[in-house]
């Protein structure tokens, strides 16, 4: 299965302007940042890749790149497992 | 999971109460002097809900809630040989409100009572509980005992109201369910899981023993995001409280489903603990369940703790045709952590209509957050 774009899906769940969001954008920095877009970004994560992250994987990693990282490696993981 | 399966018991009617009191986004916009809040109230979901002033009682609720039923149903109070409460309001640190509820529904002294203590899980809980009492107490006698069932919170008692994470969510409610042998009932399915180590994501960590009460306690200040509560008041990590529900519900559901030898396709009714508008329509569509065969019964009442899930039930079937069979799944989630699945076959079931509670005049509420329902 294809991977979706992680920093397209950023944009979308932060109402960013298309193009918006990079592997290099801080996740905490995003203006739109606040509990209830963390929740919501836990739930696309869980709906794209099928991983229920816990909420303090997200907030350790500082950047999209770091957090879509992680999310791959858990991926990994499950498919392992 | 710890699976309970329970034969020749039936649900004979539920009832649910609310008080007379609203909270509105309005009322939130003013509070906290941002426009955000309508944003908030309508991803959760909750634009309005219900709140029991001071001085009323989640048995006050149930017990509206247990008359109208009881009226309804024609039981003869006498029958009744069990009263179960479940909440985290009891009227009082001791002794046990089912006690007083034994006497304030007038029921036989030949009838046992006791609490149960806890949150967002504990309907299916108590369903569990009483539907095993009236299992054995009937001993295959029709009317041979019957259970009521009563579960609410005025968990907005728990709530500071300028903590942006629990005041626009949580409302109050009550409910009774009253249960009975029936030698025609499908069996009900429980599947009941508990992982304490959630404990301090949800709570109210002050008032026990184990942090009693000070001064110091009692003293609002300002905390993560500038939320403001005391140690008295429930602290919610809501993210928290998502990856919890998304690693287990789905879990649960499927193992209820499976003990009951259910498929999802068969079930009328999907009713989960009311916990907000965003978790529930990502679980729905996890669990891949038909939008009109999945129950949202948030707006006007809030996450109404315990009694979300009865509450849901008289907002989606009250007015229903009561003699339609319905096999339903029941789940609720949180605080605990704690979580149960149920799997129903509902059929005759006396529902009556919502009951508002009217608090009496004397506990008048405090203005400032509160106004009356416009009638």
């Amino acid at each position: 299965m294809a991977q979706p774009d992680f920093c397209e899906l950023l944009d979308e769940l932060f109402e960013l302007d298309p193009g918006t969001a990079t592997s290099a954008t801080v996740l905490k920095e995003i203006p739109s940042w606040s509990s209830l877009t963390f929740v919501g970004l836990i739930a696309m994560i869980d709906e794209e890749y099928g991983i229920a992250l816990s909420p303090g994987v997200i907030m350790s990693s500082e950047t999209a790149g770091d957090l879509e990282q992680k999310i791959h490696e858990m991926q990994i993981a499950d498919k392992a497992a | 999971m710890a699976i309970v399966r329970v034969e020749n018991v039936r649900m004979a009617g539920l009832a649910s109460s609310v008080p007379d009191f609203v909270r509105t986004v309005d009322d939130d916009v003013e509070r906290f002097q941002s426009e955000d809040f309508r944003k908030i109230g309508e991803s959760i979901g909750v634009t309005s809900r219900r709140i029991a002033p001071e001085g009323v009682c989640s048995s006050d609720l149930c017990v509206a809630a247990a008359e109208k039923l009881l009226d309804e149903l024609k039981w003869d109070r006498d029958s009744i040989q069990a009263v179960l409460f479940v909440t985290q309001t009891p009227d009082y640190p001791a002794p046990a409100t089912a006690c007083t509820l034994q006497s304030r529904l007038g029921l036989s002294t030949n009838c046992a009572a006791m609490d149960i203590n806890l949150g967002c899980s504990g309907y299916v809980y108590g369903l569990a509980t009483a539907a095993q009492f009236v299992r054995g107490m009937a001993g295959g006698k029709e009317n041979g005992g019957r259970v009521l069932l009563l579960v609410g919170d005025t968990i907005t008692h728990f709530v500071s109201p300028d903590d942006r994470a629990t005041a626009p969510l949580f409302g109050d409610a009550g409910s009774a369910t009253a249960l009975e042998f029936s030698a025609s009932a499908e069996p009900i399915v429980f599947s009941l899981g508990t992982d304490g180590r959630g404990l301090n994501h949800l709570i109210v960590p002050a008032g026990g023993a184990r942090q009693p009460r000070t001064e110091e306690t009692g003293v609002r200040t300002s905390r993560e995001s500038g939320n403001i509560r005391s140690d008295e008041d429930m602290y919610m990590n809501g993210a928290e409280v998502f990856s919890f529900a998304l690693q287990e519900v789905p879990k649960m559901v499927r193992s209820t489903l499976a003990e009951a030898g259910w498929t999802i396709d068969e079930v009328d009714g999907v009713v989960m603990h009311q916990s907000n508008g965003i978790m529930l329509k990502h679980l729905r569509k996890r669990l891949k369940v038909d939008e009109e065969n999945f129950v949202i019964a948030l707006e006007g009442y809030g996450n109404a703790s315990c009694a979300s899930i009865p509450l849901a039930m008289t907002h989606q079937w009250s007015k229903a045709n009561s003699s339609e069979k319905r096999k339903l799944v029941l789940a609720g989630f949180g605080l605990g952590w704690s979580w149960g699945g149920a799997a129903v076959t509902c059929e005759n079931m006396v529902m009556p209509e919502l009951v508002i509670y009217e608090t009496p005049q004397c506990q008048n509420a405090d203005d400032e957050i509160v106004s009356k329902e416009a009638a």
